[in-house]
């Protein structure tokens, strides 16, 4: 290859992006006359928004009030439904029983199952129904038709299939997952960079090489997308499947609370299903946030010019 | 076809074939129904010797990116053969540097990694690979941006990149399709300086397709023009200016603007 002695030394420093040497002209306009930018607590206050944080803690009182008030006024039967306090007592006591926990791995191991099960096999199927055309012509109108149908209606035919015992759980929550994540995944395969695809071929890149340094990389964002609603469907089907029978689990404890009477209890346990989905998504969040940091670092904005 | 030409006299004295040579190729693609079919390029015969510059200008729409696909391997022709260095060409090939007008980087891949996808894909061992990119970032003057992400760069950081990865694999025939397209003129001037000074010397074949014409006055041995649909070859013109040429000095040359003429008197009936 060539050496850089035929360019001449003043492009050669524009080229390598060192500013030849010129003397430094001083701006007219001062800087210092601008009022210094917050640090300390004041930026502190800043980042916090005081105005912000004290609507949310007003609107969250707004709405405990009306809440309370609405039970206490009896707007639906007394007999249905709990105040705040009592919800937050149901909550104390029932966190309190060691059966709670034992029904929580229960729920989190079927929801962890049927979304691993259902989103591998999703993302394997939409990889290759994806990449290859004429696979995806000939799967295509099936994996739309079962798409179409309502998944959960397929419960109760689990249940008797699969009996009333995690397996039922797992299975329906692994199909519902399964088209969250295939059908993103399928269509994520097509839309990678297609110039990027067209310098692999040209660079002569064999299909195992094409797959694991372009295609899969380029459909991560999508597919993390997918897993995130994943998760929370898992969780949602497998409490569904539990409250229309099983031996175990907190879908049992929820409907069993409400067969009681025992309002404040039912919505101990809603509130518990809603901190575990968010914890779901949040620890896939985390996992997305690695493995995706080239992303994170792209939105900082730091675009540095030639 | 023979033009009396900078470097072609030299490799045309060892008798070997020439580097690139289509021969009556046609290529039509074909529709659902025979009035769909289109006929892309009609009868094209191109000879280049190696280590010509050679730069292919027409319209939109006339085939240019074709004959770049057909020569990487990626598209065959209809009828006609189309050879490199004597042989047919039947696939892509590892020896050959395609560039597109996007920079085309992988997004999750930092600079340094991006020059690195070719070597990876050749089973170029991890140090020699890590080595061999970092030197030629620094030879694009971008060493002190090898771990950032194309996102952190500007489109002329972007193909000055691209650049590099396309050296990395030290190809024989350098396709370059519209490769300074999307960069802003004072960008592009650098970048196209970088990029001959790089090619200098290297006895490279480069054919570079563009729809500029005073890029392709500037840069190349060789000016082809093709005519819209279907493409054919309408003109071919050697451009003898000396090199190294000084393409920044060059433009406001008045045998540059001449000869810029000639070619666009033939360039201009096709845009019509």
């Amino acid at each position: 290859m060539s050496s850089s002695e035929t360019i001449d030394p003043g492009l050669a420093a524009v080229l390598s992006d060192e500013v030849p040497a010129r003397a430094p002209r001083t701006p007219d306009f001062d800087l210092d006359v601008l009022p210094a930018p917050p640090s300390g607590w004041r930026l502190f206050i800043k980042r916090v928004d005081p105005p912000v944080q004290l609507a949310r803690l007003g609107l969250l009182v707004a709405i405990l009030l009306v809440w309370h008030y609405a039970v206490e006024q009896e707007w639906v039967d007394r007999i249905f439904s709990a105040t705040p306090k009592e919800v937050l007592d149901g909550f104390v006591d029932v966190v309190s029983t060691q059966l709670f926990w034992e029904d929580f791995w229960v729920t989190l191991r079927e929801a962890v199952l049927g979304f691993v099960i259902g989103g591998g096999l999703g993302l394997l199927v939409g990889l290759f129904v994806g990449r290859y055309e004429r696979i995806g012509k000939i799967f295509g109108p099936f994996l739309t038709l079962a798409n179409s149908l309502p998944k959960i209606a397929f419960a109760p035919i689990f249940l008797l299939w699969f009996g009333v015992g995690e397996m039922s759980k797992i299975v329906l929550a692994a199909v519902v997952v399964f088209f969250i994540v295939q059908v993103p995944t399928q269509a994520a395969v097509g839309l990678v960079e297609p110039d990027l695809r067209v310098v692999a071929d040209s660079m002569n890149a064999n299909e195992f090489q094409k797959f694991t340094k372009i295609i899969l990389p380029g459909i991560l964002p999508t597919v993390f997308g997918a897993f995130r609603l994943a998760a929370i469907f898992s969780l949602l089907s497998v409490v569904f499947a539990e409250i229309l029978g099983a031996r175990r689990g907190l879908g049992l404890r929820l409907i069993t609370a409400k067969n009681n009477f025992n309002i404040g209890e039912m919505f101990a346990y809603t509130l518990i299903l809603g901190l575990m989905a968010l914890t779901l998504n949040g620890v896939i969040g985390l996992i997305e946030r690695r493995a995706l940091r080239w992303q994170a670092r792209g939105g900082s904005g730091a675009v540095i010019s030639i | 076809m023979t033009q009396s030409i900078h470097r072609t006299d030299e490799t045309d004295a060892t008798g070997g074939p020439p580097a690139v040579e289509l021969d009556g190729v046609s290529l039509v693609f074909d529709g659902s129904t025979a009035e769909e079919r289109v006929l892309a390029l009609d009868s094209i015969d191109m000879s280049i010797p190696p280590g010509q510059f050679v730069a292919v200008v027409g319209p939109s729409g006339c085939g240019k990116t074709t004959i770049l696909n057909m020569l990487a391997g990626l598209l065959k022709p209809t009828v006609g053969t189309v050879k490199r260095h004597g042989e047919i060409v039947s696939g892509p090939s590892n020896d050959i540097g395609y560039m597109l007008a996007r920079s085309a980087l992988a997004p999750w891949r930092t600079a340094r990694k991006n020059v690195e996808l070719g070597l990876e894909i050749n089973g170029v061992p991890r140090r020699e690979r890590g080595e061999r990119a970092l030197d030629l970032l620094q030879r694009v003057g971008l060493e002190k941006f090898a771990d950032h992400h194309p996102s952190q760069l500007s489109q002329g950081m972007r193909q000055r990149v691209s650049i590099a990865r396309t050296f990395a694999i030290d190809p024989d025939l350098w396709l370059m399709d519209e490769p300074f397209a999307a960069l802003d003129a004072q960008t592009r001037i650098l970048v196209q300086m970088q990029f001959l000074e790089l090619w200098a010397d290297t006895g490279k074949t480069v054919i570079l397709v563009t729809h500029d014409l005073e890029e392709a006055t500037l840069l190349a041995d060789r000016v082809i023009v093709i005519g819209a649909r279907p493409g054919y070859i309408k003109s071919d013109t050697p451009i003898d200016f000396e090199r190294p040429r000084h393409i920044d000095e060059l433009r406001f040359d008045q045998r540059f603007a001449d000869l810029e003429h000639t070619i666009w008197k033939e360039l201009r009936d096709e845009l019509v």
